[in-house]
């Protein structure tokens, strides 16, 4: 059985939450309810569940205040918001799971199966990157979180050369010659990098801008990079790459 | 010419039973030099003959004007046959002033303006100030440009001075006064011209009526200034100095009369006025000096308008309508036929007057009983009456303008303004070099500061119309983050999810409505949020909405009471949308928080005198401790909610002239702990 906690300072919140999870979750044993970041506290010493579905916006603090406050988080958290972009993408980098108000059954199933299978360190990495794309919202020295069968990585965003597709999976390249496999499109990284520096200069190659050593034109064009792999460059890659060195220039 | 001639000893025969024209001091009749001149001419030919004629013409000018038109004929047609110039310019000026004593102001004009020309090419000084007058003269009584008349009066001035020709100088200086100050209403300038006259006839010996003109001139001019009380003692000295048994001043005195009752008028010191137009009248009537009669007869109209008498106020706009008929019938100021030729008014020292302008000058008075009279039938609502008026006026207005044949008159002028620069241009091109070069350079500076001026403008223009644009673009943003700050994220999405536990528990018709609730506010949202006002009604339904709403997401935290003033009629009652509720939502969402025991919101509608007011009063923890517990990225969310409602009512207050007001209050109980937070708007009714 899986101890869940529920902590949502709206009560037809947690009702909602409970009522499905008995639904569709029969693995899970709801042990109790909090209605905000101290009670939270309390419910979670008294009754030290394997999960708890954390609001994030409550009356007397955030979700984030009750993490911060345990020392040695024991427990899976699936967050639930009703609207926190800033955290959304904190999460995405995360690779943490979390679920919107109003809630959809379906993905609520499957983020309460995937937390039951999620072994505890990895979770405590995703929570420790979490904190740290949290605190620091400039986007600086951002963390990612990326994991394959064998091992979980946290990574600085800036120390990501590269990243390869090869058909579903993809290879990400990092500063010191790294090469993890994952078993993602790139496209998803595509789209959780493009704010972060990153350029899709071919079908096949997304790169950080930061580590362009030359980019030689001939043969329609090879960017060089700071490790010196040799990455292609498609026709519109060229032209979003000149446009982009144009405007560093201008 | 023989016919002409008789005509004088004829005159010279009977002169003695007209009555002299001698008050007219600047342009003294003289028959007896004209009857001397008629002996000697058959014997004279040439030349001679035609500075004879000319003299002779001048002698009677103004006063025989047909025969002094008929000689002043002969000598021009002789004068250009010997292509004698100096006689020719005398000729053009003599018959010049005679056309315009007959009206014909366009030709007169043509005239003089040639004589001008020919009498500046001799260096005729004293020629120069006549014909400049007598200009100034047609320019006056046509109506067509007083301004005008002023300048041409100022060259003749000029002349006098350059001359030193004290009379002429004294002169110009009083006619300039009282044209300022008479025609224009311009009192300082015709106090500056009447101080320059006196210090210049100091020298002289002044003429008995002209001092009185001056001293009334100075009355009028202080009345025009509004100093009613020094007006009178000027105006009074004046009347002390008249003598009622001369039929020229008995006709100043009435007029003088008139002059004292509408300064009365204006003091309010009303049995004087009576009094003064009563004066009036009785000396007017003894020489059936109709202008008298009609002056003080507008002076009673006057009086018995203030003192809203109406029937009386009709008796005497009906009396000057009678008198200006007479006047404009006979074309004299006079019924009696002898006294056509003397002074009728007393600005007719300065100049002679046509029949044609005493008709102008009645019918100028007559307007003004045309326009009181408009004025008493409108207001008693006799329309037809008031038609009537109305047509007559009309007719009187179009003669008015007939009479000043402004456009002929504008055309000859800048005719010969332009002939004047091209002659002058052309003398400086060939005489002065650096003059030219003078003149375009101050040209230069001229365009040049024109240009900046249009470019200041256009530059103003171009300001003006941003912020224009940039007020407009204000007006939608505020809209838009109202919008926003009513659709806040949290409380849709947290609704939607209170909505779903009713789901979850099977509860379908509590699912159903809320949802249809939700629904209603979000329409009433989307819909007010664009419109600038809406009924009470809607505003009222679509807070009930959002509180219901906001109860079921937070059963427990509080309970609300709306109470509305059965008076207040909501359907017709206008409010701005939405104001009240960012407060009732920090009520809800911050004032509550940390609390063991249910709030409550008391939400009032009431009036006060012609407001709308509305309180929302809360129990909560007080604004104070409320921001101090706010997480960082809360704060910024309320507090742009109160801030926007501040910014739209600043909005909402530029365009009314009852404001909008709103106060935030702090309770607070006796030891000075915050009890809550009272909200309140003052909406004025009337949108």
């Amino acid at each position: 059985m899986l101890r869940t906690l529920i902590i949502d300072d709206e009560k037809p919140a947690r009702n909602t939450l409970s009522g499905l999870l008995k639904k569709i979750c029969p693995q899970v044993m709801l042990v109790g309810e909090a209605d905000g970041v101290k009670t939270g506290l309390h419910a979670i010493r008294e009754n030290s569940p394997d999960l708890v579905l954390l609001d994030i916006k409550m009356d007397d603090g955030t979700g984030f205040d009750l993490l911060h406050q345990i020392e040695n988080i024991n427990f899976k958290v699936i967050f639930i918001t009703a609207y926190e972009e800033f955290a959304i993408k904190a999460f995405e980098f995360s690779a943490i799971d979390y679920i919107l108000k109003p809630v959809n059954p379906e993905k609520l199933e499957k983020a309460v199966k995937q937390a039951e299978r999620l072994k505890q360190h990895v979770f405590i990495t995703q929570i420790s990157a979490l904190k740290a794309n949290l605190e620091d919202p400039g986007n600086q020295n951002k963390k990612i979180i990326i994991k394959n069968r064998e091992s979980i990585f946290l990574l600085n965003v800036d120390d990501i050369l590269h990243c390869e597709s090869d058909g579903s999976y993809t290879i990400v390249e990092t500063k010191d010659n790294q090469k993890i496999i994952v078993s993602k499109v790139l496209k998803e990284y595509d789209k959780l990098l493009s704010e972060s520096g990153f350029i899709r200069i071919h079908r096949s190659h997304l790169i950080n801008l930061k580590h362009i050593k030359r980019f030689d034109k001939q043969d329609g064009g090879i960017l060089l990079m700071s490790n010196n792999t040799r990455v292609p460059v498609s026709t519109t890659g060229r032209v979003r790459l000149l446009e982009l060195f144009e405007e560093l220039e201008g | 010419m023989k016919k002409a001639v008789k005509y004088i000893s004829f005159l010279i025969l009977f002169g003695l039973f007209h009555y002299s024209a001698s008050s007219q001091i600047n342009f003294p009749l003289e028959l007896e030099k004209a009857d001397s001149l008629q002996e000697i001419l058959p014997t004279i030919q040439g030349i001679e003959k035609v500075d004879v004629l000319n003299t002779m013409s001048y002698a009677l000018i103004r006063h025989y004007s047909n025969i002094s038109d008929s000689l002043a004929g002969l000598s021009l047609e002789l004068a250009e046959q010997l292509d004698y110039k100096g006689g020719k310019a005398m000729a053009l000026y003599c018959k010049g002033t005679n056309i315009f004593i007959y009206g014909d102001f366009i030709e007169a004009l043509d005239m003089l303006y040639e004589a001008l020309d020919l009498f500046k090419e001799m260096g005729d000084t004293a020629m120069i100030i006549d014909t400049y007058y007598v200009a100034a003269e047609t320019y006056l009584f046509s109506g067509t440009d007083r301004f005008e008349a002023i300048r041409l009066g100022e060259e003749a001035l000029q002349y006098s001075i350059l001359s030193n020709n004290k009379r002429k100088t004294a002169q110009m200086y009083s006619a300039l006064q009282y044209v300022w100050g008479g025609y224009i209403g311009n009192a300082e300038k015709s106090l500056v011209y009447i101080k320059k006259y006196k210090s210049v006839i100091k020298e002289l010996t002044a003429h008995n009526l002209e001092s009185i003109m001056i001293e009334a001139a100075v009355g009028r001019s202080l009345a025009i200034k509004g100093e009613y009380r020094k007006a009178i003692k000027h105006c009074l000295k004046a009347t002390n100095m008249l003598k009622p048994d001369n039929i020229e001043e008995r006709a100043f005195l009435s007029q003088q009369y008139s002059a004292n009752g509408n300064i009365y008028l204006r003091l309010g010191v009303l049995d004087s006025a009576f009094y003064s137009y009563a004066n009036g009248m009785r000396l007017a009537r003894k020489n059936k000096h109709y202008y008298g009669s009609l002056e003080n007869s507008m002076g009673f109209a006057r009086y018995y308008h203030a003192i809203k008498d109406d029937r009386n106020t009709v008796v005497y706009c009906d009396s000057v309508l009678y008198f200006g008929k007479k006047i404009d019938s006979l074309g004299s100021f006079y019924g009696v036929k002898e006294y056509q030729k003397i002074l009728g008014i007393s600005g007719e020292i300065y100049m002679p007057t046509t029949n044609a302008f005493k008709r102008y000058y009645a019918w100028k008075m007559m307007t003004q009983a045309y326009s009181l009279l408009l004025k008493i039938y409108q207001n008693q609502n006799s329309y037809k009456k008031a038609f009537m008026v109305n047509k007559s006026y009309a007719k009187i207005k179009d003669s008015i303008v007939a009479f000043q044949n402004r456009k002929e008159i504008l055309d000859l002028q800048y005719k010969y303004q332009t002939k004047q620069k091209d002659h002058q241009i052309l003398l400086l091109s060939k005489e002065n070099q650096i003059q030219v070069y003078k003149i375009s350079r101050s040209r230069l500076i001229l365009f040049s500061v024109i240009a900046i001026l249009a470019l200041l403008l256009f530059i103003f223009i171009l300001i003006f119309y941003q912020n224009m644009i940039k007020s407009d673009r204000r007006v939608s943003e505020i809209k838009q983050k109202l919008l926003r700050s009513q659709m806040n994220p949290h409380f849709i999405f947290n609704s939607l999810t209170s909505i779903q536990s009713f789901i979850v528990q099977q509860d379908d018709i509590k699912a159903s409505v809320y949802l249809s609730k939700f629904s209603d506010l979000v329409r009433n949202i989307l819909t007010n949020s664009q419109k600038e006002l809406i009924k009470l009604e809607e505003d009222i339904d679509t807070l009930e909405n959002y509180l219901e709403l906001q109860k079921i997401r937070f059963p427990d935290r509080f309970e609300y009471h709306l109470s509305v003033d059965d008076q207040l009629n909501q359907e017709s009652i206008n409010i701005p949308p939405m104001l009240n509720q960012p407060f009732v939502e920090n009520a809800i969402e911050h004032g509550f928080k940390n609390r063991e025991t249910k709030g409550q919101i008391n939400l009032k509608f009431t009036h006060k005198q012609d407001a709308l007011l509305i309180e929302i009063e809360d129990n909560g923890i007080g604004r104070q401790k409320s921001q101090e517990i706010k997480s960082p990225m809360e704060k910024d969310h309320k507090s742009q909610a109160t801030l926007i409602t501040q910014e739209r009512i600043k909005i909402i207050n530029k365009k009314l002239k009852q404001k909008i007001h709103f106060e935030i209050i702090d309770l607070m109980d006796s030891n000075g702990k915050a009890t809550g937070t009272k909200v309140v708007f003052e909406i004025p009714l009337s949108f």
